[in-house]
This record gives structure tokens, C-alpha cells and sequence, in this order.
């Protein structure tokens, strides 16, 4: 119920805004600007957050005649960040050089010393989360913007892939499809990681 | 190294781990200034057109142009002194042994 009654003071407020309040929209960055961190931040480098965050939120607002009453504000805002954060891989994928380097022998040890924990060892409380990180990260840059947004939503975040699909404005083949190939190609960066020791 | 289903598991647990416990920078104080700041620059929200508003607003932008072209059309027949080809017709037929080319103005 709660949720639902937001759902009507959102579509008021963005009535006004419709009217030409512009300052109404104060309302909206303040309440969903901790939740838009949240999301562009599991997706862009924390460095880039505040901008992309900006971003989602101008164009929210360019949009928001578009919106309509379209359903939930939220999901709809939602959907906008997603957008934002693939277009922004997108850019940077145009721009730069993706590292074909293999990893450092440093990396390589904690890859093993992953594979020769236990399963139930591997906790958040892990000594070399940092490390872990990193490692994820060289991955991901690895993969391109879409396997790479697919990846994070449907298989670290575990959204249903219907969801995902409606996020990106994708259709639900295209997401499994591209998920699958993600992982399989995500596996293949790793095996050529320890691979690369013997060569 | 060779890799078995359950290290590739184990890997991805633990990265899955690492996405997720990935710290996120919050809003900084004055973020929201910021944003209406960018967005009090724009003024207007831009309105959404329907296909018909926008046909409407695209023939008014034709007619002008439209006006402004058929008058320099009527200009161009005055100085060239255009005569229709009906008028022609209707000179030959009323005075069909007079009339020769040379006298059927414009011609």
C-alpha cells in the first residue's frame, strides 16, 4: 500500500511539473538520488557516478512528458539508468584500448587461492575481496558493454531475465542468449589467465 | 591448469561476492542543487508532440514558404508574360484564319 501511494504522489508531482513547476522535480532528484547512486554505482566506475547519475536525472526530466502515467515512476526511472550506464560502456568501449594483456602473476594467486578455498569459505569476510575486485573488473573489461551489462543485472544481481529484458529494451531471447555466451566467455578469460602461466 | 566445473563455480561465487559488496559512492550534499541547476538552464521541459500537433505545427512552417513561393511564381508569369494554353486555343477557335502564330501573344 505504501509503495502504491507514492506511486500517486509521484505522478502528482510530475503533473505539476507538466504545468511548468520545474522546481517540483526537486522532489523527485531527492528522493530517488540515493536509489540512482545505487544502481549506476554497481554498474560504471566510482569515479564516474555523480555524472552518470546527473545524467539519468536531466534526462528523466527531457522525457518526462513522455512518461505519462506509463506505471510505476520508479521502474520507468529505473529503466533510464539502465539505459544510461550501457550507453555510457558503450561510449568508453568506442574510446579506449581494451587490455588483451594477461594477468599479473599476483592475480593468477588469487585466482588459486579462490578455487583452492572451500565453497562455504568464500564469504564476503574474504582477506582479498579488494583484490577480487580488481580481478572482476579486468574481466568485465573483457567482455563487450552488452554481455557486460547482462552479465551484472541477470547473473550477479540475479533479475529474472523478463526483467532484464524490459530494462534494457531487449527481448528475453536476446538476454539469455547474450548471458550465456557472457558467462561462457567470462570462463574462457579465466582459464586463459591460468593458462598463460605455462606459456 | 586445467579448471573443473566446481572451480568455475567457486570463482564465480566469489566474484558475484565482490559485485556485490562493491562500495557505492552516495550523493554528495548539494548533488540535487546541481541537477535543478542544469535543468533551470533548459527553462522549458520539452513538450511531447502527437503525430497530428505535429503536422499541424510542420504545415503551418510549409505554408509560409508555400505563400512566399507562389508569389514569386506570379511575379516570374508577369515578366515572361505567360499566356495559358487554353487562351491560345480559344483565340484560334474564335478567329481560325487571322490568327497565326505570331500574333498569339506570349508565343
Amino acid at each position: 500500500m505504501p509503495e502504491k501511494l507514492s506511486s500517486i504522489e509521484d505522478d502528482e508531482v510530475i503533473r505539476r511539473i507538466i504545468n511548468g513547476e520545474i522546481n517540483e522535480f526537486r522532489h523527485l532528484v531527492l528522493k530517488y538520488q540515493s536509489y540512482i547512486f545505487n544502481i549506476v554505482g554497481s554498474h560504471v566506475p566510482h569515479y564516474w557516478v555523480e555524472e552518470i547519475a546527473h545524467e539519468v536525472f536531466v534526462k528523466a526530466y527531457q522525457s518526462l512528458t513522455s512518461f505519462k502515467n506509463q506505471g510505476d515512476f520508479k521502474h520507468w526511472l529505473t529503466a533510464i539508468a539502465i539505459k544510461t550506464c550501457y550507453a555510457f560502456w558503450r561510449k568508453e568501449y568506442r574510446c579506449r584500448e581494451i587490455p588483451m594483456s594477461s594477468c599479473g602473476e599476483e592475480e593468477r594467486d588469487y585466482l588459486k587461492k579462490i578455487i583452492a578455498q572451500k565453497s562455504n569459505q568464500l564469504t564476503r569476510e574474504t582477506s582479498f575481496q579488494q583484490e577480487i575486485q580488481e580481478l572482476l573488473d579486468r574481466a568485465l573489461a573483457r567482455l563487450s558493454p552488452g554481455e557486460r551489462m547482462v552479465l551484472e543485472m541477470a547473473y550477479f544481481e540475479e533479475l529474472p531475465a523478463k526483467e532484464v529484458a524490459d530494462l534494457l529494451g531487449w527481448t528475453v531471447t536476446r538476454v539469455k542468449v547474450c548471458l550465456f555466451r557472457s558467462r561462457k566467455k567470462l570462463h574462457k578469460i579465466i582459464s586463459q589467465w591460468l593458462k598463460d602461466e605455462r606459456g | 591448469m586445467r579448471l573443473s566445473k566446481e572451480d568455475y563455480r567457486k570463482i564465480d561465487k566469489a566474484f558475484t561476492i565482490a559485485y556485490r559488496e562493491k562500495e557505492k559512492p552516495g550523493p554528495a550534499e548539494g548533488w540535487a542543487n546541481k541537477v535543478m541547476e542544469a535543468l533551470q538552464k533548459q527553462k522549458l521541459l520539452p513538450s511531447s508532440l502527437s503525430y497530428w500537433d505535429f503536422l499541424g505545427q510542420l504545415s503551418w512552417a510549409i505554408s509560409s514558404v508555400a505563400c512566399v513561393f507562389i508569389g514569386l511564381l506570379m511575379v516570374l508569369m508577369l515578366k515572361i508574360d505567360f499566356v495559358p494554353e487554353n487562351e491560345i486555343a480559344k483565340v484560334s477557335f474564335d478567329q481560325p484564319i487571322e490568327v497565326s502564330y505570331l500574333e498569339i501573344p506570349g508565343v
